[in-house]
């Protein structure tokens, strides 16, 4: 990338001064003949000029001019290119002078030579503004294209962590085995499974949901599970009152939960008890999923992607102020959520 | 026809039982909650068919499986285990989903009974990273080391597992499984010819055309124990 960029610029200067030392070099040989001196003086010409209009750039990128409000940065620009152009005409005067031949200029000349390499250098440094906002607009673009991809595939692991198909047959196998042991905790099982699903295929997990609602999903959740796992899996909810009326991200807390079943309960042939718990500390909203277990490390099959997206909806939505850590100790892993209290909707 | 339900969970063995209560010819032999408890019911009840769950805490079914020098005849049950399900060799096995549909469960036992009418041969377990097979011992041509690992040659696999060549020499059967080399161990119902090479020693040719040179000394007693 740097390397084509480079070859642009060279490439540019080289042929621009040249085209243009050549042209003014062959009309100047066409009015007053033949001189070694104008060869040389065109030859210096092309050279002085590309190195003061690369000192010009070495400039512009070093105090960032380009980086600028177009109000401030144009005027430096422009300002520092009118300069290089009068050095140039000072350097074209004083060698004419210096070199052998009748190349002295009088006044007008002078005058008319400032201008028109001064509008040379601007015309130079206008290109280099047009090039390099162009080429800034395309990243944007690109930078945009990119954005847009990230989000829809983020969309497209939701859904699919939104149902999880594990847990969905094996809600559904406990069920068959309830309907013979226990019709009524069947029934009990079949309302649950029926509100989850409802759930997930109404709510868009882009969305804010009162932590009360959230907590219903959970509890219907647990509880299938509770069934399944039967005395292996214990619960344990307590929310404040206070934490309550905070909104969180949809299935925020059903994925940690989750977590806490998949990688803590199911791994342990005694089970456990998962723990949820939500108080509000200042303004804040700080919640706990705590279940036995240790970290382990991810594996292949994806272990941590729901944490993974967990996170990334939190940063969605609350920048860097939401934080969600992972902690282990005495045999217990814990997940603690902080998000800031500037979403707090206040109920009543 | 012996069987043991390996689940971690309480009702899901339960629904198997219930299920099972159809196909009396079927004699659930013991349960175990997790593979730890499954090793050890194995060897009591030396079971022909076991019904595994994928997932368990602590040791999975793969893991269970690995762990077994003579594998039974296995269905493994799961809920939704895609990963798994790709991982090993379909042909080879059979596998419910939970929840299982009668039908499904007949299908599968009626398939394990036509394997059964023919004589039983032994079977074991591979594993080469993510793909796992039930092999038959009758199918391996042939054993090749490479350092603390083997690859076994059988139909048109050759996976590198765990294991030294002396550890599966061990396992199998002398008067089949002949130590051709000190890399090579061959199948001799496998043997479809040979040849001598250029060096004066024994090549022998194997049925999926892998040829294997033999040692000067175990030339000579292949040579004999195929006169015999």
């Amino acid at each position: 990338m740097k390397l084509k960029i480079n070859y642009l610029y060279w490439t540019c200067q080289i042929l621009g001064w040249g085209g243009y030392s050549a042209i003014g070099f062959a009309i100047t040989t066409f009015y007053i003949g033949w001189h070694p001196a104008v060869v040389v003086g065109f030859g210096l010409f092309l050279l002085y000029s590309i190195a003061l209009t690369h000192l010009l750039r070495v400039q512009i990128k070093r105090r960032g001019w380009l980086l600028l409000p177009a109000v401030r940065g144009l005027p430096r620009i422009f300002g520092s290119a009118i300069f290089v152009g009068l050095i140039e005409t000072i350097l074209i005067v004083t060698l004419a002078q210096v070199l052998p031949g009748e190349n002295s200029f009088d006044r007008t000349a002078i005058v008319s030579t400032a201008g028109g390499v001064t509008f040379v250098t601007c015309t130079w440094a206008a290109m280099y503004v047009g090039i390099n906002w162009n080429r800034r607009y395309r990243q944007a673009q690109l930078r945009e294209v990119q954005l847009q991809l990230t989000l829809r595939q983020a969309e497209l692991r939701a859904l699919q962590a939104q149902v999880n198909p594990h847990f969905l047959f094996n809600s559904l196998n406990t069920i068959r085995g309830m309907v013979v042991e226990d019709p009524a905790r069947a029934q009990h099982m079949i309302t649950s499974l029926a509100s989850l699903l409802r759930r997930a295929l109404q709510s868009s997990r882009a969305q804010l949901v009162p932590l009360a609602d959230e907590m219903d999903a959970v509890a219907d959740y647990l509880s299938l599970e509770a069934t399944r796992f039967e005395e292996r899996l214990q619960v344990s909810l307590e929310i404040d009152p206070d934490a309550r009326k905070f909104t969180v991200p949809a299935m925020l807390v059903q994925t940690l939960v989750e977590n806490a079943v998949k990688h803590g309960i199911s791994q342990l042939s005694s089970g456990g008890t998962v723990c949820v718990r939500g108080i509000q500390n200042h303004d804040a909203l700080v919640l706990e999923v705590k279940n036995p277990g240790k970290i382990r490390d991810p594996d292949p099959s994806g272990t941590h992607t729901g944490l993974d997206n967990a996170r990334e909806r939190l940063r969605l939505f609350y920048g860097d102020r939401a934080t969600l850590e992972l902690s282990e100790s005495n045999g217990a892993v814990t997940a603690t959520v902080l998000i800031p209290g500037i979403v707090r909707k206040e109920t009543g | 026809m012996k069987a043991i339900l390996v689940d971690d969970e309480r009702i899901a063995r339960q629904e198997l039982r219930r299920l099972l209560m159809a196909h009396p010819e079927v004699e659930i032999a013991g349960e175990a909650a997790n593979a730890e408890e499954a090793l050890l019911l194995i060897p009591r009840t030396d079971p022909d068919l076991l019904f595994l769950d994928i997932q368990m805490p602590g040791m999975s079914g793969f893991d269970l499986l690995d762990r077994l020098r003579e594998v039974p005849e296995v269905i493994f049950t799961t809920a939704f285990d895609r990963h798994a399900l790709q991982a090993f060799d379909v042909n080879a096995l059979d596998y419910l989903l939970k929840p299982i549909a009668p039908a499904r469960l007949a299908i599968a036992l009626q398939k394990l009974e036509g394997r059964r009418s023919r004589p039983k041969l032994e079977q074991v377990f591979l594993r080469d990273g993510e793909r796992c097979w039930i092999v038959k011992i009758e199918e391996m041509d042939l054993l090749e080391a490479e350092g603390n690992y083997t690859r076994v040659f059988f139909r048109k696999e050759r996976p590198l597992v765990p294991g030294s060549l002396a550890a599966f020499e061990q396992r199998l059967n002398p008067a089949t499984f002949f130590r051709a080399s000190r890399k090579h161990l061959i199948n001799l119902n496998s043997l479809e010819g040979a040849d001598w090479s250029a060096g004066g020693n024994l090549v022998v040719k194997l049925r999926g055309g892998h040829e294997v040179e033999l040692s000067r000394r175990q030339s000579t007693n292949l040579k004999e124990l195929l006169s015999l």
